[in-house]
């Protein structure tokens, strides 16, 4: 275990300073998510063009520095991915927090991969996972314009 | 409870007894059963006595820790010390202070409408026992510190 693992500078700052916090105007996707058992919540909304690139995307909601840094790098990540690609992304943070030790995709710059490696310290601290995956399941749900909540419990 | 157990299918009790199986609760009721020898031997009295002590020494303590508010100062407060750290929220330091051996509960704690009314998302909070000394709640005051340190405030 290694608390400097999780609370790197990067998550710190993101936490404090959270990147595309509000809601986007002209948004035409919006999904909200829930965790019961801490009580965060986040709505994710997104801005899509004709050909499904995400021109826009942000999120409102409070939590913990760990859920907040990962909705703000989640959001600096996507904008201007298309839908594929940005699923592609999710799937792959989400196997990163899991298992998988590397980031698979193509679709993320070199850099955009070290910043997304930041959050791999959560992957150590089980109790810890649902905060940083909460915005990422959200924001497919806001793909999908599913309109029930995204809950972190079944 | 089952009603009949063949080698390719079962069929169960009826309500309630369906619902009522498995092994008596054995350990659980020896372990009740030494739990309160344990207490009359203190003497609930003394535990108490105890548990106000710790807590006078640990709101003392943490009302000396800038940037720690403490919940709830009410007559007769029991065992317990509810608390945010302006900055942190309370699931970061819960984590933290899991690192130094300290166990707390963060969260809205099943009263999140007594969370909207305090207008604090979710909080901190650190209870002790018979068990505890104030040597413990030094050390919870040192994991507040650590977590301070770890957010730069």
């Amino acid at each position: 275990m290694n608390l400097k693992e999780l609370y790197q500078e990067i998550i710190l700052e993101h936490g404090k300073n959270p990147r595309n916090l509000g809601k986007t105007d002209d948004f035409n996707k919006d999904a909200k998510g829930h965790n019961p058992l801490c009580g965060d919540n986040v709505h994710v909304f997104l801005k899509l063009n004709g050909q499904k690139i995400v021109e826009e995307i942000s999120f409102e909601g409070s939590g913990c520095a760990i859920s907040m840094a990962s909705a703000s790098i989640m959001t600096d990540l996507i904008k201007g991915k298309n839908e594929h690609e940005a699923k592609e992304i999710v799937e792959d943070f989400l196997g990163m927090i899991k298992e998988n030790p590397e980031l698979k995709s193509e679709n993320l710059e070199e850099d955009e991969k070290t910043k997304l490696m930041c959050l791999s310290g959560v992957k150590q601290y089980p109790m810890r996972v649902k905060c940083a995956t909460l915005s990422w399941h959200t924001l497919v749900s806001a793909f999908d314009n599913d309109k029930e909540y995204v809950k972190t419990e079944n | 409870m089952i009603n009949e157990v063949k080698k390719d299918r079962i069929s169960y009790g009826e309500l309630p007894n369906k619902y009522e199986a498995g092994t008596m609760a054995t350990a659980q009721v020896i372990a009740f059963d030494q739990s309160i020898k344990f207490l009359e031997s203190v003497g609930i009295e003394n535990v108490m006595k105890h548990e106000a002590e710790l807590v006078e020494y640990g709101q003392e303590l943490l009302q000396k820790n800038n940037s720690v508010k403490l919940i709830g100062n009410p007559k007769n407060k029991g065992g317990v010390l509810s608390f945010t750290i302006e900055g942190i929220h309370p699931h970061d330091v819960a984590t933290i202070l899991d690192e130094d051996g300290v166990a707390i509960r963060a969260g809205h704690h099943c009263c999140q409408i007594l969370h909207d009314k305090l207008n604090i998302p979710a909080s901190s909070r650190a209870s002790v026992g018979i068990y505890n000394t104030k040597d413990d709640l030094d050390k919870l005051n040192d994991a507040i510190n650590n977590c301070k340190k770890i957010f730069n405030l």
